[in-house]
């Protein structure tokens, strides 16, 4: 009766339907990546004759753990990603807060345009820095062209500089710093002015009251944005595999991307495990501090009001701050942009340019015969389905995080709103590399009623929908918060039915949030790399992976083209967005 | 028009029992206010009734229709009770204007257009809305919204009409105003009208028959005056007059013929119909004695029976004051006495009228 009666509700329904999909695409993923990680694999016949195929074994994680290669292939990967996650995480914390603060609490000039600016690196794919950076510190160590820098001043730079951890913490930095300043600009603009009026009344100086007050009440936004920059960075794919992995510089990632290169599945599902259990560790103890700390995060009160501080310099630091965000938008892409036109890499004078790489026709004497951007079938069909799979996935990801923030909302305090609550949360916690090892090792063979998806374009469909799920429903909470039960009450004695009411209220109410959940889907499914880049299959390029292809034979003119294009696109998705529903892209 | 009737209702909300069997009859064309503290399980009552939520266990009838039943295993949707509810925050749809609002339970039932038309203008005219038809809520005035939802609630002619702290948002002034408005509304109509408020003023001025709550059960059910001069209880009459009723331990105390209400700092002599049922020795002699602000006297000169003490504070209040006094004891006594000029500190002698209760200290019982 009492299980009769649930079903009849809507949300109830709902949330059954979501739980099942979502056991099926993420829990059962998990369970089957580490069985695959105990069990012999076919790969395996070829290192040993004691390889049984499909046989438990421990073999992968001895090899990882303990044997001659783990060095190599684990504990100093390991200890890069550590030192790129936690110099990442510190570098854009640094920047985000210093950005953040001016932003909102002082009277530096340019507030809009600032705040507006600050969000564009956060549409760039945080891979074109390290790419821009490569062109342009690029020295003779690897061989091959120079870069523009020591070409052109003739000031040999050092290897530390051009590649390795110290270019790869400033380029994703120069990305995630976007993160750092929306959560703590938002704690900033929520925090009460009285608190800080109080405390200049009672006598404190201004740098007092930062130290005191305002820093620790925004103490749990900015572990927060720590904490998640963390694990971001620290499982990033893109920046170390162009600024580490020509000198031989691994991280996790990397390592994983190559051992899957080198068909060693075992070993790369191993890698992605252990990866996935380093940033479950991190935001098991963001909790547990955060937890203590939680009374903080109910700042607020009755008409709140920002302080603003009076800054002595006020016209020379607004403008160092938009300066060094126009630096590191559009240098970049200038940098870029300038390499595209060069016919060959390294030669950096006026005849050396050239339209071919973007208009030309095949000639085999530049980059083996590829022909020009726009006369390039594989990059514009590469186009083609980057486009289709982001806009696929932000309607369907939008979509369902609706509904499902309808039914986590609807159904508040009883057990399955919870489970599904965190089910729905669970892709987040786990890396995008090791995301895609989930869905290469479940998809790969047919699995139950499903065909083997491996190489199809709905693999890359259901990958990133799934994968940009937390994001969409916890907007989707959020907006069914805003709405409140009571207008869907009133349409209920109205005598409404349940389509109705999603068709008559719940839709038209959410439409904003609607909206801005699937330009940030498009966008970071527009960029995705790490995700798909075990995924994809020469059927189903996408602008991300072939930037990385043409990068990996050094047809840079190709690769930056393709990066400029993809940036071009997203910003003005972004831009668009903007304008259209005026509200800010709130970071992932 | 139909009662509504409720048995032996249970909602609980995990391990939180909100209503507990609770039964209620709501007669015809009755005005009752469900009345109670925060989180006595009014609206909770008010919701099942409704249809919005469903009880654990227990009946809920209108008239002779069964909407609910637990062991019948029926339970009417919301739609099909033919009840308007109005809702606290009015939980008007804000990407409608007032005209699409309270069309929309008429388009729902696909009620033709000119009907809705004509329905929509007569509702309008009833509630002073004239004019308002092209607003969206957010160009209202909380008044104007808190109209417009009375209207959608009534778009259906309802047999029964739920308000849900309807008032509570409003500001002071107006929140007077509707009162008289919800009421003439409901004379016009004539539908059986539930009304859940926390404000004991809302209560016994608005309605017939009030059902005070308290911690998920029906503690008392009886007219404005019924509930106002008897209390049940000791809860009923904390609960019911502003300003709120003296409570004060005391015992009583029976030697010979005299009946005494001993206070400790003082005693007072019980006369008439009180003596006869507290001189019965069964009746238990641990008690809390009631007496309401404006049943007290307060004098400046020497009265018999008088208990002495000095002004405390005093709140000016128009016609009359509210004085606090601060017997010797620690007890503070709080009296509505018509304006004289008093001073704080001021030696006082006070008085207790006739009309008082007392109560079972152990139950909370009243037994006069």
């Amino acid at each position: 009766m009492r299980f009769q009666a649930a079903l009849r509700k809507t949300h109830v329904v709902l949330s059954l339907l979501f739980l099942t999909v979502l056991t099926y695409l993420v829990l059962v993923p998990v369970f089957n990546l580490v069985h695959e990680t105990v069990v012999w694999g076919e790969e395996d016949t070829r290192l040993t004759s004691e390889a049984q195929v499909g046989q438990i074994s421990l073999f992968h994680w001895w090899r990882i753990l303990t044997s001659s290669i783990s060095s190599n292939m684990f504990y100093t990967p390991l200890l890069n990603s550590l030192i790129v996650g936690f110099g990442t995480s510190i570098l854009s914390l640094v920047i985000g807060f210093v950005l953040a603060w001016l932003a909102v609490r002082t009277d530096v000039p340019f507030k809009g345009p600032l705040s507006d600016m600050a969000m564009i690196p956060f549409a760039l794919p945080s891979w074109a820095f390290a790419l821009a950076w490569i062109t342009l510190f690029k020295n003779e160590r690897i061989g091959g062209y120079m870069g523009m820098f020591p070409a052109l001043s003739g000031i040999q730079v050092p290897d530390w500089i051009a590649y390795g951890a110290l270019p790869i913490i400033v380029c994703l930095s120069l990305h995630y710093f976007t993160l750092n300043y929306n959560l703590i600009s938002s704690a900033l603009s929520t925090m009460d002015a009285q608190m800080e009026e109080a405390a200049e009344i009672a006598g404190a100086s201004r740098a007092y009251i930062l130290r005191r007050i305002v820093f620790p009440v925004i103490t749990p936004a900015i572990l927060s944005s720590f904490i998640l920059t963390f694990t971001h960075s620290v499982s990033s794919f893109g920046g170390p595999f162009f600024l580490g992995t020509p000198v031989r510089y691994y991280v996790m990632s990397t390592m994983v991307f190559s051992a899957f290169n080198n068909r060693m599945y075992g070993d790369a599902y191993t890698l992605a495990l252990i990866l996935m259990g380093l940033v479950l560790f991190a935001l098991y103890l963001n909790r547990k501090v955060i937890g203590t700390r939680k009374s903080f995060v109910t700042v607020g009160g009755t008409g709140f009001r920002s302080k603003v501080t009076r800054l002595k310099r006020r016209s020379t630091i607004g403008a160092a701050a938009i300066t060094f965000i126009l630096v590191i938008t559009v240098l970049p892409l200038v940098v870029l942009l300038l390499q595209t036109l060069m016919r060959y890499l390294g030669i950096y004078s006026i005849d050396n340019l050239t339209l071919h790489f973007w208009i030309g026709a095949s000639d085999p004497a530049l980059a083996d015969g590829q022909p020009g951007v726009v006369m390039n079938a594989g990059i514009l069909n590469a186009a083609k389905n980057s486009l289709s799979l982001a806009f696929l996935t932000a309607l369907i990801t939008s979509f369902v995080g609706l509904l499902i923030g309808y039914a986590i909302v609807k159904g508040r305090g009883t057990r399955i709103s919870g489970v599904l609550d965190s089910v729905a949360y669970a892709p987040a916690v786990i890396p995008s590399i090791t995301f895609g090892a989930l869905y290469l090792s479940m998809f790969a063979r047919p699995f139950g009623p499903i065909p083997p998806l491996y190489g199809t374009f709905t693999l890359l469909v259901i990958a990133c929908s799934v994968k940009t799920l937390p994001t969409a429903s916890r907007a989707g909470v959020s907006c069914m918060m805003q709405i409140g039960k009571e207008l869907e009450e009133a349409a209920i004695m109205a005598g409404a039915s349940w389509l109705r009411r999603f068709r008559a209220i719940i839709l038209p109410l959410t439409r904003k949030g609607f909206l801005s959940s699937f330009t940030l889907t498009f966008m970071s499914v527009m960029r995705e790399l790490t995700l798909i880049v075990m995924l994809v299959t020469t059927s189903t390029n996408l602008l991300t992976n072939i930037a990385v292809r043409y990068a990996e034979q050094d047809y840079m003119q190709h690769s930056d083209a393709v990066v400029l294009i993809l940036s071009a696109i997203t910003l003005v998705v972004v831009l668009v967005a903007r304008r259209t529903t005026s509200e800010k892209i709130a970071g992932e | 028009m139909p009662e509504i009737r409720l048995r032996d209702v249970k909602k609980g909300f995990g391990k939180t029992i909100a209503v507990d069997d609770v039964s209620l009859d709501v007669r015809n064309r009755d005005f009752l206010a469900l009345l109670g503290p925060s989180g006595c399980g009014k609206t909770t009552t008010l919701r099942m009734i409704a249809g919005l939520e469903e009880p654990d266990k227990g009946e809920i009838y209108f008239g002779d229709r069964t909407v609910f039943s637990s062991e019948k295993g029926v339970s009417l949707p919301a739609s099909e009770r033919r009840i308007g509810l109005v809702f606290q925050t009015y939980a008007l749809w804000p990407h409608m204007n007032c005209f699409e609002n309270i069309a929309f339970p008429m388009k729902v039932k696909k009620v033709p257009e000119q009907e809705i038309k004509a329905k929509v203008k007569e509702l309008m005219d009833l509630l002073h809305l004239y004019g308002l038809e092209d607003r969206y809520p957010s160009e209202l005035s909380g008044g104007q919204q808190q109209r417009v939802s009375l209207a959608r609630a009534l778009t259906t002619d309802p047999e029964i009409l739920l308000l849900d702290e309807p008032l509570s948002n409003l500001d002071a002034k107006l929140r007077v105003e509707m009162r008289s408005e919800i009421k003439r509304i409901h004379h016009l109509i004539g539908c059986t009208c539930v009304y859940v408020t926390h404000d004991q003023s809302e209560a016994l001025s608005m309605s017939g028959t009030i059902a005070i709550m308290n911690e998920g059960r029906i503690v008392q059910v009886g007219t404005p005056t019924e509930i106002y001069d008897d209390p049940n209880s000791v809860f009923v009459a904390s609960f019911i007059g502003a300003p709120s009723t003296n409570l004060l331990c005391a015992s009583i105390s029976r030697q010979n013929d005299e009946v005494c209400v001993d206070f400790g700092f003082g005693k007072l002599a019980v006369k008439g119909n009180a003596r006869k049922i507290l001189s019965d020795p069964t009746v238990p002699s641990e008690v809390v004695f009631g007496i309401r602000p404006e049943d007290i006297i307060i004098s400046e000169k020497e009265v018999t029976g008088a208990f002495q003490g000095d002004v405390y504070s005093f709140l000016y209040l128009g016609r009359n004051q509210i004085v606090e006094v601060n017997l010797p004891s620690g007890n503070l006594i709080r009296a509505m006495i018509p304006v004289e000029s008093l001073k704080i500190g001021q030696s006082v002698q006070i008085v207790f009228k006739d009309n008082f209760h007392v109560f079972d200290r152990k139950s909370g019982n009243a037994i006069v």
